[in-house]
């Protein structure tokens, strides 16, 4: 599965985008200080935002004119979706509504403790986001900073979640460890320009050095 | 008392068309960009005077013939409480955000489903909504001074009363709605420090 960005403009607040061209086929992390356009290339992936110019392919597929509701992308958006729902009716609801069993995917998740759970944290509102969101079948994943909002348990169990994925991935950040933590490669965007687009080479190096970011675990063995 | 009867029906009459109104209103007001700039058209009242309102209601009331009826009644009523309908709904949809309807949308939940979830995060602004409408439908004098002085309503028997007696007769029915008031009000309070919409 493969998405292909080329030839993209488009214009927002003051913002120019362009994107000359861009092809996610594995998980491709979109990184860029605040403001250079990350969101607002996700936004016109998904429909949200009409570009001026450009194509958006799915699969060969061009899926520039198609309506949000039928684009065969799933977006998770920057602020955390908590539906009126509890974790199992919004499982339910989306099942029925795509036509799948959402046992499957929670299984493969391993989000069998969130069904009955009552008052979900920020992070288990994104892992089930995440499992909804793959309710759709989507053949991309969008994630608009995913974890922007979450401490770092939450973050960790998001970032862990999103590696075991196997659909290619968008996924947008301002924080260069989350990218090297999840990146096969890094599309970097500045001034709402994409600068290009680096493989990532260190990926064992971030494990590592995230193992120091485990304080609360490292703390608590300690005092045991 | 019949006047407080009476009142209290057309408010709930009122409230039952302003309901419906104000959650479209309040969705297309906060997340449509056209919204955005009908809705003055529907907060005016609440910056000019209620007698003026009923001027300019006076023409529709008199061409539709209904002058001192239930139905001018509860169309003052609906034009003087909309507003205020419209805002809470407008806040309780701004604080669920733009993101939920973006997110179901790629989710490929389309029209009405949409507002359906936004109505269900919204169970305590309804209710409030509903609350707050019904309160201004029945403290309304002004409009009913011009369109429709029957069948007669708690603020119009206060005001004839008063020009035709003076302050003592209506003082005792004033405070008894002073003090219905207050606990309605204390209701709104419980309520919107009570349980949170979701």
């Amino acid at each position: 599965m493969v998405l292909e960005i080329r030839d993209l403009l488009v214009y927002r607040g003051g913002l120019r985008l362009e994107v000359g061209e861009l092809v996610v086929r594995t998980k491709t992390v979109l990184l860029g200080r605040n403001g250079t356009g990350k969101s607002t290339l996700l936004k016109s992936l998904t429909g949200l935002i009409k570009p001026v110019r450009g194509e958006i392919l799915v699969n060969g597929r061009d899926i520039t004119g198609l309506p949000v509701e039928d684009r065969p992308l799933g977006y998770i958006p920057q602020r955390i979706v908590k539906l009126p729902m509890n974790p199992r009716s919004q499982l339910e609801y989306f099942s029925k509504l795509h036509g799948r069993d959402y046992r499957p995917i929670i299984s493969s998740l391993r989000l069998e403790r969130l069904l009955e759970k009552r008052g979900l944290s920020v992070g288990e509102l994104q892992l089930l986001a995440i499992a909804t969101t793959l309710l759709k079948d989507p053949e991309i994943l969008l994630m608009d900073e995913p974890c922007a909002n979450l401490d770092w348990p939450n973050k960790k169990l998001v970032l862990q979640l999103v590696r075991t994925l196997e659909i290619p991935v968008l996924y947008v950040t301002h924080d260069p460890l989350e990218a090297l933590f999840i990146a096969h490669e890094v599309a970097l965007l500045e001034d709402g320009r994409l600068v290009g687009i680096y493989p990532n080479k260190e990926k064992e190096i971030v494990e590592e050095a995230l193992k120091h970011y485990d304080l609360y675990e490292r703390l608590k063995a300690s005092r045991a | 008392m019949g006047a407080v009867t009476t009142t209290a029906i057309y408010s709930t009459l009122a409230t039952l068309l302003v309901l419906p109104a104000s959650l479209l209103l309040g969705y297309a007001f906060t997340f449509r960009p056209t919204g955005r700039y009908i809705s003055p058209l529907i907060l005016f009242s609440t910056a000019i005077p209620h007698t003026a309102i009923g001027v300019l209601l006076a023409p529709i009331i008199f061409s539709l013939n209904i002058t001192d009826t239930g139905l001018a009644i509860v169309l003052g009523m609906f034009i003087v409480s909309t507003p205020i309908g419209v805002g809470v709904i407008r806040a309780a949809y701004a604080a669920q955000g733009i993101e939920l309807e973006e997110y179901l949308r790629s989710m490929g939940v389309r029209g009405f489903r949409l507002q359906w979830f936004y109505l269900k995060a919204s169970p305590t602004s309804i209710l409030l909504a509903a609350l707050l409408s019904w309160f201004r439908s029945f403290s309304e004098l002004g409009v009913f001074l011009i369109i429709a002085q029957r069948p007669q309503t708690v603020g119009i028997y206060i005001f004839e009363e008063f020009l035709k007696s003076g302050p003592g007769v209506v003082v005792s029915a004033s405070l008894l709605l002073l003090a219905v008031a207050l606990s309605l009000a204390f209701a709104v309070v419980v309520l919107e420090h009570g349980p949170r919409d979701s």
